[in-house]
């Protein structure tokens, strides 16, 4: 039996008629997410302001005192430490390197985790130590560790700021509320020592005269993006993933009404 | 559709519409009963929609849905432990085939079933596989290798092409 085989076999395991769609139960169901979780962060906001009230008092000032000297600059690499399904960060704040946000994970458990960045993606996070870098852009972040074989909904966060002195990351949100994507099926577009900015000028479409096309993301980073900026707004963006000493298509996101496409 | 933003509630209706009976496919493989396999189908589709903001975008959503009620289904099973031929006597031989592939596949670790029903069901390139799984192509190679080769036991007679 070949490998066609066990697709039919597995096919025909699966065979037979399928229960009757209910978008309905979807909605009601997500409706019941949302408030689980909104339930949930509420308790820990409050259990979180009890505990800094606990520990640092209620006569502490609001504001930092200007005198004080100047805070030391943060560490290029954040540390996870992974106990079990606990994470504690241990550097609260970490500036970016040229390629991206460095996060180191110590996994002490004994067993391989998943390390998540919430709204972002996961990683791998076997026993031990590893070192991961991601297109984070300057702000706070929610990480977690987590057994793989869990939903990442049932993850507990922990917070890690980005703050980002050197100006490292280029933005590349779009500037309007409600862009329109496609996901590229992952194409293979250049070598991976060609420019990305040069890629998307040679295939995209749609680009006016008096538009520009900037490097967004980090600058070294493996994950590219381009933005197309217009009267000072991004209206477009294209991402790019490196693999295999190559460049491949990811995304292509644009704002309403704008007709930017990519040609292969 | 109140739980989607900015307009995009039609993608994702759409989305939902096409993929419902894959994704049913996919649990089916896993789960203790269709009733379950449908369970997880719907739960994973809602957590899709509570997050649709960030998920609408990205490449390769159906493996996100499809890892997503796969995991959903196999606790589910682990929960109730149920098994869905307590008697076997009266099955005809293609029902039994279907059960043996069911139970072989559910007896897999979880991540060398998910690139299993991914590959082999969805037909997803190594790629998209990866992407979905969060892992290299190499690992999911291996993965697929690990099963083969745990398969040929539990169902008997894959090599490989």
């Amino acid at each position: 039996m070949n490998e066609n085989q066990l697709r039919d076999m597995i096919d025909r395991a699966t065979r037979g008629p399928a229960p009757t769609s209910n978008l309905g139960d979807v909605q009601s169901r997500g409706r019941r997410l949302r408030i689980r979780r909104y339930v949930a962060a509420v308790i820990s906001g409050a259990l979180l302001l009890l505990l800094l009230t606990a520990s640092l008092g209620l006569l502490l000032p609001l504001v930092r005192d200007s005198s004080q000297p100047a805070q030391e600059q943060p560490p290029n690499s954040a540390l996870v430490m992974c106990e079990g399904d606990q994470t504690r960060v241990m550097t609260p704040e970490v500036r970016p390197q040229p390629d991206g946000v460095h996060i180191t994970v110590d996994n002490a458990s004994d067993q391989d985790l998943a390390f998540i960045v919430s709204g972002v993606g996961a990683e791998n996070a076997p026993t031990g130590t590893g070192d991961t870098v991601w297109a984070l852009a300057p702000g706070p972040v929610d990480v977690a560790c987590h057994d793989p074989d869990r939903d990442a909904g049932d993850a507990e966060f922990a917070r890690l700021t980005i703050v980002d002195p050197e100006h490292l990351w280029t933005p590349s949100t779009l500037g309007c509320a409600s862009p329109g994507g496609v996901g590229m099926e992952g194409a293979r577009v250049g070598d991976v020592d060609v420019d990305p900015l040069q890629i998307a000028r040679e295939h995209l479409v749609g680009i006016a005269p008096t538009d520009r096309l900037d490097a967004a993301g980090y600058p070294a980073a493996s994950t590219r993006q381009v933005v197309v900026v217009r009267d000072d707004q991004v209206i477009a963006s294209v991402s790019f993933e490196a693999s295999s000493g190559s460049w491949y298509l990811t995304s292509l996101e644009s704002c309403p009404g704008i007709d930017i496409r990519w040609e292969p | 559709m109140e739980l989607t933003v900015g307009g995009r509630s039609q993608e994702f209706q759409d989305l939902y519409e096409r993929e419902f009976e894959t994704v049913f496919r996919a649990c089916l493989l896993v789960a203790g009963n269709p009733t379950e396999a449908e369970d997880a189908v719907q739960e994973a589709f809602a957590r899709a929609l509570v997050r649709w903001n960030r998920l609408a975008d990205r490449p390769y959503i159906v493996g996100w849905i499809v890892t997503t009620a796969v995991n959903i289904a196999r606790r589910a099973l682990r929960k109730t432990k149920k098994s869905e031929a307590s008697s076997r006597e009266s099955l005809n031989p293609d029902v039994e085939a279907a059960i043996d592939v069911r139970q072989a596949i559910r007896s897999l670790p979880a991540r060398q079933a998910q690139a299993v029903i991914l590959h082999y069901l969805l037909d997803l390139p190594l790629r998209e596989v990866a992407y979905s799984m969060n892992c290299s192509e190499g690992a999911v190679k291996a993965h697929l290798s690990r099963a083969r080769g745990k398969l040929v036991v539990l169902i008997g007679g894959v090599t490989e092409e």
